[in-house]
């Protein structure tokens, strides 16, 4: 516990600290904490419900075009559009997730993947209002709070993007250590046996949803306004697939998975694709398969595992 | 009128061409101790999961004090006051005892769902949880992992789980089977204490266990109620003597 608690406390700090230890590379910075939060949003439901989905572009997406839409056409206020953006993939994981939850296992899989591309013709075929396949353009965001303008630096979106992160981590790590969070790891151990405990399985694995939901729409409205640009790519199953990767790697259901797993994704893949740009995603697949058979919990559970080895040495 | 604690009406269950239970009827009394005994294959734990609501009849009704309750869903039926254990232990194993035993009052006390950590609400989980864990001697495990217990305590834990939910009809599904015959005593100790007002359903094929326990029993053999009675007039019963007990001498 109090362990958990000096963690918690380095992720803040290291988000706060992360301008000073790397002032040229704020944009990265963003970009990092935008997909930490999303890889967040789905540990949700791979690491605590056991529910292994594809679709999670499916709610970064409409957050994004939630997002821009709402920029281009009613107000450019970041935070209302961040409000938009949580709020429209909230109303479409209830939406899905009464579908979707009623499956589990490869079917899941296959209605989350489905869902990714509906969505994604959606954007496609309503290119009046998004942009088709050319792009949600012309968002101009107003400055945060009505005072700090968007600047070149990248300075502005990071701060406004990690302190969101932020405030999602707090909400999470409250989720995870509440009871209802409990609730989800014991649906994730044994779903029958939660139904025999009186357990409304259903009502609980479909509020999760609409929260992992929320926050996944919320990383998508960030990633909209922080580049003033939603591709189509941003719900696209490739990307939904991206995101469980960085989460694995990381280390599912383990509270800093995201934290590890994204920074580390995003570093490797600028790297790679800088030194091997023919043969990135072999390096990549080849270091998932290393954290697979050494890691099998991810890197967070690595490094758990090197710490009490120096701990117990220590004793 | 509230009517009987529980009450099984001409219930019948068909699994393709089987018939696992046919036209059984069954009545609980408030506090009633019945046992329902009969050979293997003969339905018993398909009527628990029939009572229980994890299997849906092909025909006939469950009654809960007064209530249909036939169309209610298993998690309802729990909220509405029937708990039970499974013959084949069925637990949140990489949990630890106390975990396992915390999602179970936790719902019990209608906190399960709170999307933020509780203080008071986990204090009065933690504290109902050690009672338990008290009564049932299980403390000295509270920190292990379920998998990692011998099966004998695993059988404890998962009569607590059922325990946990105070339920006021406790159906239990050979709560003794599988634990050395060390740690029977601490079941069945667990059971004879169990609240005067709670109805429970007993299975179990240790007969000495069953007249010593039930004020009811009932014979199940193929699906069918053979015979109901104290336990005096079933072990005078010829045919229950010639199908059940006789065997059971045997053994």
């Amino acid at each position: 516990m109090r362990t958990t608690r000096a963690l918690d406390g380095l992720v803040l700090a290291g988000l706060a600290a992360f301008p000073m230890l790397a002032p040229g590379s704020l944009d990265l910075g963003a970009r990092m904490a935008i997909l930490v939060l999303c890889a967040m949003s789905l540990d949700l439901l791979v690491g605590y419900c056991g529910l292994i989905t594809l679709g999670h572009a499916a709610f970064f997406g409409a957050g994004a075009y939630a997002a821009g839409i709402f920029a281009v056409r009613a107000s450019a206020d970041p935070v209302a559009g961040l409000v938009v953006g949580g709020a429209a993939a909230a109303l479409l994981g209830l939406l899905s997730g009464v579908v979707l939850l009623r499956s589990r296992r490869l079917t899941l899989i296959m209605l989350s993947l489905a869902t990714v591309l509906i969505v994604q013709e959606a954007a496609n075929r309503w290119g009046g209002v998004t942009g088709g396949a050319d792009g949600l353009q012309g968002i101009a965001m107003s400055p945060l709070l009505g005072r700090f303008a968007f600047d070149l630096s990248g300075r502005v979106a990071y701060v406004y993007a990690a302190t969101t992160l932020a405030f999602a981590f707090l909400m999470f790590r409250s989720l995870v250590d509440s009871r209802f969070g409990q609730s989800l790891v014991g649906i994730r151990e044994n779903e029958a046996r939660m139904h025999a405990l009186g357990t409304p399985v259903g009502a609980r694995l479909r509020t999760a949803f609409v929260i992992s939901a929320a926050l996944a729409g919320v990383a998508g409205a960030l990633q909209a306004q922080v580049t003033e640009f939603v591709a189509l790519n941003a719900v696209s199953v490739e990307f939904s697939g991206e995101i469980l990767i960085m989460l694995i790697l990381g280390g599912a259901g383990r509270r800093y998975g995201a934290f590890l797993g994204a920074p580390v994704y995003v570093f490797m893949q600028d790297y790679l694709a800088r030194e091997d740009p023919a043969n990135w995603y072999l390096w990549i697949g080849l270091m998932l398969l290393a954290i697979v058979f050494l890691a099998p919990g991810g890197l967070t559970a690595g490094v758990a595992a090197i710490a009490r080895r120096i701990r117990g040495r220590r004793s | 009128m509230t009517g009987a604690a529980l009450e099984v009406r001409g219930v019948s269950k068909r699994f393709g061409s089987l018939d696992v239970a046919r036209n059984v009827q069954l009545s609980l009394e408030e506090g009633a101790r019945c046992a329902l005994i009969g050979p293997n294959g003969a339905g018993k734990t398909t009527l628990v999961n029939l009572i229980s609501g994890r299997l849906a009849p092909t025909a006939g009704e469950i009654w809960m004090s007064g209530r249909n309750v036939t169309a209610m869903p298993e998690a309802a039926r729990v909220k509405a006051g029937i708990g039970r254990t499974f013959q084949i232990t069925n637990l949140f194993r990489r949990l630890t005892v106390e975990e396992n035993l915390a999602l179970a009052v936790a719902e019990q006390l209608g906190a399960a769902g709170r999307l933020w950590p509780d203080r008071r609400a986990r204090a009065s989980i933690d504290g109902r949880v050690a009672g338990m864990l008290a009564m049932l001697r299980l403390t000295d495990h509270a920190g292990r992992r379920v998998e990692l217990l011998p099966y004998g305590v695993q059988r404890i834990v998962e009569l607590a789980l059922a325990l946990a939910l105070a339920p006021k009809i406790l159906l239990l599904d050979e709560p003794a089977a599988g634990v050395p015959r060390a740690d029977v005593g601490i079941i069945f100790e667990a059971i004879e204490q169990l609240p005067t007002s709670m109805a429970v359903l007993l299975i179990e094929h240790d007969i000495d266990v069953v007249f010593r326990f039930a004020t009811r029993v009932v014979v199940l053999v193929a699906g069918e109620v053979l015979a109901e009675g104290s336990p005096r007039e079933i072990s005078e019963h010829p045919q229950v003597r010639a199908l059940y007990l006789g065997d059971a001498r045997h053994e």
